[in-house]
């Protein structure tokens, strides 16, 4: 029986699972930020607005 | 009561004061789902032999593309009941879902450049499908400039929702050009594949159990979850915005 080679394209696996995670990594990450930066914005406001 | 409290404030901006408890359910099973599906991927589908593991990048690339649809479906909806109803709360979910939806579109794509780099020989060509599919991130891409170039916010949700659903002929033209366009070399993952499709594979079993899983994660979970996160956001920033007008009246 005649042996199969299977190419050896790993590397191109790991990249696109890495560009994945960057990508989606990326959204979370700004999401967090907006959310964080946000919540400071609020609550200075409402201390500004209660004096 | 303080001036705050008695602020013009949108109507679910309680709702960016405390996390909802199955929001956060939600986003911890979507990571264990995540993470399951990725090591179902790696470690329990077959390998493809003609192709080698750069095959398994597919259980992510169509996902991902599932996923896009669904969350700029969602936005298609909410701008649909933008028009309808004129509650600005449409536009903030329509924002949503086509935030999400374009990080998962952007996803598919390059997951699909790195797939067809040892398979195609090449980064990209000018395929209906590849060019199909860059013409879907492109128009979402404009979407965003056609909302920052909007001063007025009536007519910028106004036009944004009409635009959204416009945009979502490209998303429908993406996902069926491989199936009427002849001279396509994109291989159809689910269906037959064109008869000129290079690259295409057979499903055996733990391929299928692991494209199925894949396939509910990122079309349900992920997409759900991220533009509820996202909607908190918005909604957050509304109250902001309102307190701004608060203090600056002051």
């Amino acid at each position: 029986m005649p042996e199969t080679l299977i190419p050896d394209t790993t590397a191109y696996l790991l990249l696109g699972l890495g560009v994945s995670t960057v990508i989606m990594g990326a959204l979370i990450a700004r999401f967090v930020l907006k959310y964080r930066s946000l919540k400071q914005d609020e609550a200075a406001l409402e201390q500004i607005a209660q004096s | 009561m303080s001036a705050v409290t008695q602020a013009p404030l949108p109507v679910s901006s309680t709702s960016s004061q405390s996390r909802p408890a199955l929001l956060v359910i939600l986003t911890v099973i979507t990571a264990i789902l995540t993470v399951v599906g990725l090591l179902m991927l790696l470690f329990y589908a077959g390998l493809d032999v003609t192709q080698g593991d750069v095959q398994r990048i597919f259980y992510i690339h169509v996902s991902a593309f599932a996923g896009a649809s669904v969350a700029l479906g969602v936005s298609v909806v909410a701008g649909i009941m933008y028009l309808w109803k004129r509650n600005p709360k449409w536009d903030r979910l329509a924002l949503s879902g086509i935030e999400v939806g374009f990080a998962l579109a952007l996803t598919n794509l390059i997951t699909g450049m790195v797939w067809a780099r040892p398979i195609w020989n090449t980064w990209w060509t000018w395929d209906p499908r590849l060019t199909s599919a860059a013409i879907m991130i492109l128009t979402y891409a404009a979407y965003f400039m056609l909302r920052a170039g909007i001063e007025n916010p009536e007519t910028r949700r106004r036009l944004s929702s009409v635009y959204g659903i416009l945009a979502y002929t490209t998303v429908i033209v993406t996902f069926v050009i491989i199936r009427i366009r002849p001279d396509t070399i994109h291989p159809a993952v689910i269906g037959p594949s064109p008869q000129n499709a290079e690259g295409g594979f057979e499903l055996s079993s733990s391929m299928l159990a692991t494209m199925s899983f894949n396939m509910i994660v990122w079309s349900v979970f992920i997409p759900w979850v991220l533009i509820w996160w996202r909607l908190r956001i918005e909604n957050l920033s509304e109250r902001v915005n309102a307190l701004r007008a608060v203090v600056a009246e002051k």
